[in-house]
């Protein structure tokens, strides 16, 4: 059974190196549903991108790895690479961290989404162009036909992650992993990237997983919200419930801390505004995840061992 | 090509580079037409004679006119050291790429760039030298056999450069960005790696020019190169050199002067190329 458009199951990561065997994620379950923005927060380290890696196997040579990761009813971790191939930017694309680094310097930007496109059709070069700027002007990149010919280091880091953002969309996937999707810009911009990409995302009828250490990201744009620590999940809820009521001690030190950094009128705004409407889950799980105790409508929390 | 102008505005370097490569260029089509002498003929009466009206360069220890036999020289040098050297850029390159690429992977093909590079330690592991001279000792002495070899024995330097670049590139994020966007191993590698690794293999390039000339004199001053009275730069730098303890600096000196401008006017270009290619220069 899986209505989830995602679906990873008891998903475990152990990096074998010299020094030993790490465990970095461990027994992770999460499901991600058709046309939601679920973010997934918690601290450096905590298995965030890792878990991103992993549903796209572009984990570390070292890396061994064991569960299931269901896509429309397929299991990622059995196909081949070349499927795999078929799947990355298709139907699961990656909007990286890291903006213009994630860019090809010797290459105009505009030919490099064409190449995210014919990757997946065999349009012409020509179309896919077309289709480029297109995508250009859909994340408001003033005169995008001109910008289309720009090579990467020609744009500021606003307008390089808004290119990453056209061509995470370009074959309009079911779901997109973004990491960070605004990490180093500033704040201003921040809010406007992200607004562009959201408004995409709900265009485009993709669900999105997007990984951030910024809760009010996430109580912006997310439905429901996943808390990791050390590798595992510690609270899964809708977003709602969570600003009000999160239950595992380490959300709420999350929360005080990010209180604590943004100050506590935002914060109560925030909350305030989630709580009277907001946005909503449309669906709501209520089967809770390995090792994960129900505590509300869709809201799980990690029971103590 | 607007910016191609505007480079050499800014880069007059280039333009004396590109001028050497054209007046080698003339020299290679022309020579023969512009000597004053014919530049395989002893005068022995007129041997070891300074620079100076009648022989512009001086004479060597044949009487023969060094002027004219260092343009003459073009001719077989050029087509030796552009060929060697482009002959191993092109297969150097993408085996370099390839190796790098597929390089401590899992599946068979990191097997293949293990083998690759274990062969290019065994070709690196003789002398360049004495390897180039068996080669051509076991093919024939033929100015074809001497281009093969020079070019067989230069493969492994760009091979190795490549690779290293390659490995080094392809940890970067916006390949695995490329990856994840669904480009098929192909693009990345021709697309990607390629173009971001090329930089250090166009300048060693361009260097290999002048040291397949300086290997082919070697071969020739052991016999397996281009016989001794042929005009060549390389042979007539060893048959100078001879003079150079009695005093006779010219011989050995007008030939060098060319290889080294020679080499010198395509290092200044393939730099130029290079930066010309390169967007985040401009």
């Amino acid at each position: 059974m899986s209505e989830s458009l995602l679906d990873v199951r008891h998903l475990c990561v152990d990096l074998v190196t010299f020094k030993g065997t790490t465990r970095v994620l461990d027994d992770v379950t999460l499901a991600v549903q058709r046309g939601e923005m679920m973010g997934v927060v918690g601290e450096t380290g905590s298995g965030k991108s890792i878990l991103q890696k992993a549903i796209v196997a572009r984990l570390p040579k070292t890396a061994r790895v064991s569960g299931q990761i269901l896509c429309q009813d397929r299991d990622l971790m059995e196909l081949s690479e070349d499927q795999l191939r078929l799947v990355r930017g298709k139907e699961i694309s990656l909007l990286p961290a890291g903006g213009r680094e994630a860019l090809n310097p010797l290459a105009p930007v505009g030919v490099q989404i064409a190449n995210a496109i014919r990757a997946h059709n065999s349009s012409s070069k020509r179309y896919a162009e077309q289709r480029a700027v297109d995508l250009l002007r859909a994340v408001a990149i003033p005169d995008p036909e001109a910008r289309a010919q720009a090579y990467p280091h020609e744009l500021s880091s606003g307008m390089a992650q808004r290119v990453l953002i056209a061509m995470a969309i370009a074959n309009s996937p079911s779901l997109i992993l973004a990491d960070e999707p605004t990490a180093g810009l500033d704040v201003t911009v921040q809010l406007q990237v992200l607004e562009i990409f959201a408004a995409l995302v709900r265009d485009y009828h993709s669900a999105t997983l997007i990984v951030t250490r910024d809760l009010g990201i996430v109580a912006h744009f997310c439905q429901r919200v996943a808390v990791m620590r050390y590798g595992t999940i510690y609270e899964v809820a809708p977003v709602r419930e969570f600003f009000g009521h999160a239950r595992h001690p380490y959300s709420r030190a999350l929360l005080a801390a990010a209180k604590a950094s943004r100050g506590e009128e935002m914060m109560a705004n925030e909350t305030r505004r989630l709580l009277s409407g907001g946005r909503k889950a449309d669906v709501i799980e209520n089967r809770p995840p390995a090792r994960l105790e129900m505590v509300g409508e869709g809201h799980f929390v990690r029971v103590a061992e | 090509m607007t910016y191609t102008l505007y480079f050499l505005r800014k880069n007059p370097l280039t333009i004396v580079g590109l001028m050497i490569i054209f007046i080698d260029l003339i020299l290679v089509v022309f020579g023969p037409l512009l000597v004053p002498y014919d530049p395989t003929k002893a005068a022995f009466g007129d041997a070891l004679r300074g620079p100076g009206i009648a022989h512009f360069f001086g004479t060597d220890h044949a009487g023969m006119d060094i002027f004219s036999r260092v343009i003459v020289a073009a001719r077989l040098d050029l087509l030796i050291g552009v060929l060697a050297a482009t002959i191993s850029f092109f297969v150097g390159v993408p085996l370099g790429i390839l190796a790098g690429f597929y390089g401590d992977r899992r599946g068979w093909t990191s097997w293949g760039s293990e083998l690759l590079m274990r062969g290019m330690d065994v070709i690196q592991s003789f002398p360049v030298f004495i390897f180039a001279m068996v080669l051509v000792a076991m093919a024939g002495t033929s100015v074809r056999n001497v281009v093969a070899a020079v070019a067989f024995v230069n493969i492994p330097i760009f091979v190795r450069l490549l690779r290293s670049d390659a490995l080094s590139v392809r940890e970067q994020p916006f390949i695995d960005a490329a990856r994840c966007a669904g480009n098929p191993e192909w693009r990345i590698a021709l697309r990607h790696l390629l173009p971001n690794s090329i930089r250090t293999g166009l300048i060693q390039g361009s260097v290999t020019i002048g040291w397949a000339i300086i290997l082919t004199a070697g071969l020739s001053f052991v016999g397996a190169g281009v016989p001794t009275p042929t005009p060549e730069w390389g042979l007539m730098i060893s048959d100078g050199a001879q003079n150079m303890v009695t005093g006779q600096w010219w011989p050995a000196l007008f030939p060098g002067l060319a290889l080294g401008i020679t080499v010198f006017g395509f290092a200044v270009v393939a730099d130029s190329i290079q930066r010309v290619m390169d967007p985040t220069a401009r």
